[in-house]
């Protein structure tokens, strides 16, 4: 991930035509240091969200998606990327957040996950921003509340707090029984 | 020894070896219950053992070499008549390739050798070589050939001459001339017609001065037929045949082209044998499915042609681009239509290779388990779906061994009960349609149906009242219940069914259907009805409650209008009689919980039937009938049941491909379980 936009790999990729990325982002990014994390974040109801932006594979709109009887409730269902089945999972019934009504800039953030990847439906993406190691902080006890176990951390850029997810976390929500 | 692609190529080549080793060695074994042995088995195995050697050498795996230059020795001797072919030297080759096949795969998984046994089996090796050596008799005062033939014959061909007469055949010589330019086919003919009544001792070049666009032979033939015999064999009158009478001059001394090389130098066939080998393309099955996968892509891209091609008809009427727009687009769909079938080609293989593993596994299993058994193979030539073939393995195993350990009855006892001491396993196979049939098939003690009820019940799979209504094939299904039995439990009576859920589970992953059919005393057949592919398959396209699915058109056997048939509820159940039998109804509303706001608008029944079951589902609309690509729901959602994968339709669209096996079997242990576990 060294491109000079970390955001162009994802957003001309797919089914994506324009960069549509909401602000100006990461213009500057330099090969990343290895004390420092490149986040991308993301909304889901009104809360700031981030993955490690190495863990993900693309972002493309929303397709429609077909549902799978007898799965888990935050399975959204499934849809073909390219040819292969890709399970979707939607971040707000993980969470536990209220249901919104219908929004504009939804996407799926396609996990690599080891080669057999996986699509997080969120409501749209923010940013990608850069912020050392060092800090991230404990998840706050009012967040712990809910699936704490894929909460990694809590990032602060100046005015805004993001909350880092695990996304091995995520992804193994699939495996649980 | 770094795994690279080298060495995968190698152990898979090394298998290949093995496998043909080991069908040779089955022949050879029935041939020597027979009498004789096929020279050119002898040569086979000989070819193959070589082979094993140089490559094992080449890639290092110096136990494999070792014990292929041992085995190569012994074959060698046998084929020039040195060493016997008995039932024990066949059991040491039996275990050398066996051997093999442990020694490679422990390679491929990198394990550690058993260095001992492999020293004892060589030291069996060189018993055999030893113990088997017969003195062989003066030639001279045999026949009455000139010193100048007799002196140019190879050890080999000096051995079967010696045999030949020793069986008091008759010996002839073939005066053949060919044309220089294709003179190795008039050979190869000869040597198929001669095959027939006799055996090619040697060819020799003859030096007799003729055309120079001409070679002369003079063949050394041993028959049993007279020379009019051979002639009519030979279908060629400009052959002549010369019986072989004392002083017989069979060629004149002199120039001897090296057409068969003598001694060292018959390694001649070995390097025929490798450059067979390597006509064919070893292909990483992932490979074929990407090609499979392009494929299905491209019939969407045709069916998006044909959408457009349909429009601008509409349109434009017809005007002659519209048509040719038509023609190209049908075109297209014939080419990729032989497009798919030929990559659906390249996946199938025969059973034979999976059924010869079985051969020697359950050989291995009676010898240690003190039965006589015979292995009859049929229909091995049979092609399916690789991938299912190397699937079918494990559970194929586990039926083999089964029909030995818990069918087949220990020697004496059958001879008490009047039945031969060997017992019989019959492995078959038989394609029907999209499907083939693999059956194993014993003649041992059979399935004690009472003892298996009464098993059920003490288990709690089933209700000692329902147990009393099972008719003899749903008492045979409770075998395939998870815990119906454990090899503890199973061991004290005639029972079967270990590890039969495992089996059937299998099967059904394959999107085949198990059966058993026994009769006590009589023996056991148990029957594998699966694909031929699960690749691409024709499909049924169903809408329920605004979902769309794909029943494999394998499963259907009609569709129906509701209307037309009577549905009536038995036990809170759903079924319609159909020509007079009772056919369960489901729904895939309750089956998948499927919200839907308005009531069921169910029109249709589909009639699929799975093996002996059949069920009916109900559905809102029937779509249409087109070919999917089905495609697994990949490693993350594996566990969806009674889904089979999902699939493309056009317009980005994507399906659920539904497990019609799953689904029936559902169905079938709802109704043959204790209520509340089913």
């Amino acid at each position: 991930m060294t491109a000079s936009d970390p955001l162009h790999d994802f957003f001309v990729s797919g089914q994506e035509q324009a960069a549509s990325g909401p602000d100006t982002l990461g213009r500057a990014a330099v090969a990343s240091a290895a004390s420092r994390l490149e986040l991308l974040g993301f909304y889901v109801a009104d809360e700031e969200y981030a993955f490690d932006i190495v863990d993900i594979q693309e972002i493309v709109k929303v397709p429609e998606v077909t549902e799978v009887p007898r799965s888990k409730t935050f399975l959204l269902g499934i849809v073909s990327l390219r040819g292969s089945i890709v399970p979707i999972i939607d971040l707000r019934r993980v969470l536990e957040l209220p249901p919104s009504p219908e929004v504009v800039g939804r996407r799926i953030l396609v996990l690599r996950g080891g080669g057999d990847p996986v699509g997080i439906l969120v409501d749209r993406v923010s940013s990608v921003a850069r912020i050392e190691r060092d800090a991230v902080e404990p998840v706050p006890r009012a967040v712990q509340r809910r699936a704490s176990e894929l909460l990694k951390g809590v990032g602060r850029l100046g005015e805004r707090m993001v909350i880092l997810l695990d996304s091995e976390a995520v992804l193994r929500l699939l495996e649980a029984a | 020894m770094a795994k690279g692609g080298a060495t995968a190529e190698f152990l898979a080549e090394a298998q290949e070896i093995v496998d043909a080793l080991n069908r040779e060695l089955i022949a050879a074994e029935q041939e020597a219950r027979g009498g004789d042995v096929d020279p050119d088995r002898v040569n086979g195995l000989f070819r193959n053992a070589h082979s094993l050697k140089g490559i094992s050498s080449m890639f290092s795996l110096s136990p494999v070499s070792h014990l292929a230059h041992e085995l190569e020795t012994v074959l060698d001797s046998m084929r020039l008549g040195k060493v016997s072919i008995n039932a024990d030297a066949l059991d040491v080759l039996f275990a050398c390739v066996e051997k093999f096949g442990t020694l490679i795969d422990a390679a491929g998984r990198g394990a550690k050798i058993d260095e001992q046994s492999i020293e004892e089996l060589l030291a069996r090796l060189r018993a055999v070589a030893v113990g088997g050596e017969e003195k062989p008799s003066g030639l001279m005062e045999l026949v009455d050939l000139g010193e100048d033939v007799l002196s140019v014959l190879t050890e080999y061909e000096e051995h079967r001459l010696r045999e030949n007469v020793k069986r008091g055949r008759k010996l002839f010589i073939l005066r053949s001339a060919f044309d220089l330019s294709n003179f190795d086919v008039g050979l190869a003919e000869i040597d198929a017609a001669i095959k027939k009544v006799g055996e090619v001792i040697t060819k020799l070049p003859s030096s007799k001065p003729t055309d120079p666009n001409v070679i002369s032979f003079d063949i050394l033939v041993g028959s049993d037929t007279t020379a009019a015999e051979l002639t009519r064999a030979l279908g060629d009158e400009r052959v002549e045949v010369v019986p072989v009478g004392r002083r017989a001059m069979v060629a004149q001394p002199g120039e001897r082209p090296h057409l068969e090389p003598a001694g060292e130098e018959a390694a001649e066939p070995d390097a025929a044998g490798v450059r067979s080998v390597s006509r064919t393309v070893r292909v990483d099955i992932r490979r074929l499915d990407r090609l499979m996968n392009l494929v299905g892509e491209l019939g969407l891209t045709k069916l998006a042609f044909q959408r457009l091609s349909e429009v601008i008809r509409r349109q434009q009427g017809f005007s002659e681009l519209a048509a040719e727009l038509h023609k190209e687009s049908r075109n297209l769909e014939r080419r990729l239509s032989e497009l798919q079938a030929g990559i659906m080609e390249v996946r199938m293989v025969p059973l034979a290779n999976l059924f010869e593993r079985m051969v020697r596994a359950a050989r291995k299993v009676s010898r240690e388990l003190g039965r006589e058994v015979r292995i009859i193979v049929s229909g091995e030539t049979t092609e399916l779906d690789k991938l299912i073939v190397e699937e079918l393995a494990d559970p194929l195993m586990h039926l083999v061994r089964n029909a030995i350990d818990h069918g087949i009855e220990p020697p004496d006892a059958r001879a008490a009960q009047g039945k031969s001491r060997d017992g019989l396993v019959r492995l078959s196979a038989a394609a029907m349609g999209n499907h083939v049939l693999v059956e194993v098939q014993d003649d041992g003690r059979g399935i004690d149906v009472a003892r298996t009820l009464e098993v059920a019940v003490e288990k709690g799979l089933v209700t000692p009242e329902r147990a009393h209504e099972l008719n003899r094939r749903e008492a045979f299904n409770l075998l395939f219940l998870p815990g119906f039995s454990t090899r503890a439990s199973v061991s004290e009576y005639s029972g079967r069914g270990v590890g039969m859920d495992v089996v059937k589970t299998k099967i059904a992953e394959l999107s085949g259907v198990i059966d058993v059919d026994s009769a006590e005393g009589m023996g056991t057949t148990v029957s594998l009805t699966l694909p031929i592919t699960l690749a691409i398959i024709p499909a049924l396209i169903v809408q329920v409650a605004r979902h769309t699915y794909a029943i494999p058109l394998n499963n259907v056997q009609e569709t129906l209008w509701l209307t037309q048939v009577q549905v009536r509820t038995i036990e809170g159940r759903q079924v319609l009689s159909l020509r007079g039998s009772t056919v369960p109804l489901i729904d895939l509303r309750h089956v998948f919980g499927l919200k839907d706001e308005q009531k069921s608008t169910a029109a249709y029944a589909v009639i699929v039937g799975v093996g002996h079951n059949r069920i009916a589902l109900a559905v809102d609309n029937l779509v249409g009938q087109q070919d999917i690509v089905i495609k697994s729901l990949g490693n993350r959602l594996r566990q969806v049941s009674g889904i089979a994968g999902a699939a493309e339709l056009g317009g980005r669209k994507t399906i659920l491909v539904l497990d019609m096996v799953e689904l029936l079997n559902e169905m079938m242990m709802g109704a043959a379980a204790p209520t509340g576990t089913g």
